[in-house]
């Protein structure tokens, strides 16, 4: 049992889990049942702290105490703590059909449920700007994408260029913006797809919008724009495999 | 107009307004800027109160600003941003009805103003909320709700009371659900419909009971973290524009 925040291993954890750095760190923390029983499914998860009781079966189990776990947990109320290693998730086998491109969407919220139903319809594969800053390992990404962004491979990339690339590989490109759209319903699927949505406060930039195929509008009134999650939950749901 | 006492008389009401306590009263308090736009365009707003440590900077000059001092914003329990605006609810009813959703027992405040969003955005017609689902006036749902709150009636009432009111309508009921539920494009177009959702329990057996079509998102609903999108799927689908028809 660890008792005593002291403890060099004590502190070592609550290095481990501070936000600081955490592009350098190798390991990452899960919290939550649910989210805990996908890491260990992923095969990612070296050890579970508890405090009183541990309901999910695996090897390395440590108990500590209230104040261990406060200190580890950053003063959260956290029963349970998955302590991961960082791999990389790797690409599906085969062919693939769904990507899912992420042009500086920033709030971690909507990066969790955006993942959440990248994975829920079929998406093979999330690209993001490169150098955005965003954690994708970050506690409330796992969490409110319950436990997908455990799964689903994010990989960092010049948007641009990748986008030029996947268009020679025949990935037919759909943006969101106003800008010539075309409505959802008048998209035809194609057999590679790949989904382009933006920043919350600015859309898809300009050098991204660039490289797409087509743009596409939700057809909607009385408003121009949707919540970026609830935007790409539709698209995806509309093209989903 | 300088408040520097949290004894002042209208301390009290804003203190109640912030925590989003008085939920049938005839007032809001709003910290969303679009919100606050949307109050000023339709003649809503009543008061803008703002904390004096900005006073340098100059901002909203063109309003009528009550400043109020730290004392005063402690008391309050300010915890975002430096001002906030006090509303008068539009008085909105829901006439007549073509898309209605019901809201039982939903209390993500974030995701609710989500919602109101985007079932205005697909031409609901109204919201009704049921059960001990949270005050669409709350601050955190009139940012994420943007200004959808001041044009789409959104009234409370038992969910008894909602599904007797809806019935007499002859509507169709769609709700989520897995067994026997059919794609989201497959809910009859051109017929009246009436959503059903469930904050607490997505599949809830009391919704399956009285709804004609049980639908699939393709999202599982069992985290109520996933009914925003999932809603917004279905209204889509469902979705009942004056430009298409």
């Amino acid at each position: 049992m660890l008792r005593s925040v002291n403890s060099s291993r004590v502190r070592k954890l609550h290095r481990a889990f501070i936000y600081k750095d955490w592009e350098k760190k190798d390991v990452f923390s899960v919290v939550g049942e649910s989210n805990i029983r996908q890491a260990v499914n992923a095969g990612i998860v070296t050890e579970i702290l508890y405090v009183s009781d541990c309901p999910i079966a695996f090897g390395k189990k440590t108990q500590v105490t209230t104040e261990v776990m406060e200190y580890i947990s950053r003063g959260k109320e956290d029963a349970l703590v998955a302590i991961c290693k960082k791999t990389e998730i790797p690409i599906p086998d085969g062919e693939l059909h769904r990507i899912l491109v992420l042009d500086k969407v920033v709030y971690r919220a909507n990066i969790g449920r955006i993942m959440n139903l990248a994975f829920s319809f079929g998406v093979d594969l999330v690209y993001y700007s490169e150098g955005d800053g965003t954690n994708y390992h970050a506690r409330s990404i796992v969490k409110t994408s319950q436990g997908a962004s455990l799964f689903l491979p994010a990989i960092p990339a010049n948007l641009p260029e990748k986008l030029r690339e996947l268009r020679t590989q025949g990935w037919y490109i759909v943006g969101t913006s106003l800008q010539d759209a075309v409505p959802l319903s008048e998209i035809p699927a194609h057999d590679k797809m790949a989904f382009v949505v933006g920043n919350e406060h600015f859309g898809v930039s300009e050098e991204v919008l660039q490289e797409t195929d087509v743009n596409c509008r939700i057809e909607m009134e009385n408003n121009d724009s949707l919540n970026v999650a609830i935007a790409t939950g539709i698209l995806l749901h509309r093209f989903r495999v | 107009m300088n408040i520097h006492s949290a004894r002042h008389p209208k301390v009290k009401k804003w203190k109640e307004l912030y925590a989003g306590d008085d939920r049938n009263g005839e007032y809001f308090v709003t910290d969303s800027l679009r919100m606050l736009k949307g109050a000023v365009e339709r003649g809503l707003l009543t008061e803008f109160v703002i904390h004096e440590k900005v006073r340098e900077y100059g901002l909203f000059e063109d309003m009528d600003r009550t400043w109020i001092s730290e004392e005063v914003a402690a008391e309050i329990g300010m915890d975002t941003g430096y001002w906030f605006a006090v509303v008068k609810k539009p008085k909105l009813r829901i006439e007549k009805f073509e898309r209605i959703l019901v809201l039982d027992n939903y209390h993500e405040t974030g995701a609710l103003g989500t919602v109101i969003r985007s079932a205005r955005s697909f031409g609901f017609d109204g919201i009704l909320l049921t059960g001990d689902s949270a005050n669409p006036w709350y601050r955190p749902v009139t940012r994420s709700g943007m200004d959808n709150q001041l044009e789409l009636p959104i009234l409370s009432l038992p969910f008894t009371d909602a599904i007797r009111m809806l019935r007499e309508q002859h509507v169709l009921f769609v709700t989520v659900g897995k067994r026997k539920a059919v794609p989201v494009e497959q809910i009859p177009a051109g017929k009246r419909v009436a959503l059903l959702l469930s904050g607490s329990d997505a599949y809830s057996p009391s919704l399956l009971a009285v709804s004609d079509i049980v639908c699939d998102p393709g999202l599982d609903c069992s985290d109520p973290t996933v009914l925003g999108e999932a809603a917004s799927i279905i209204m889509y689908a469902c979705r009942n524009l004056k430009g298409e028809q």
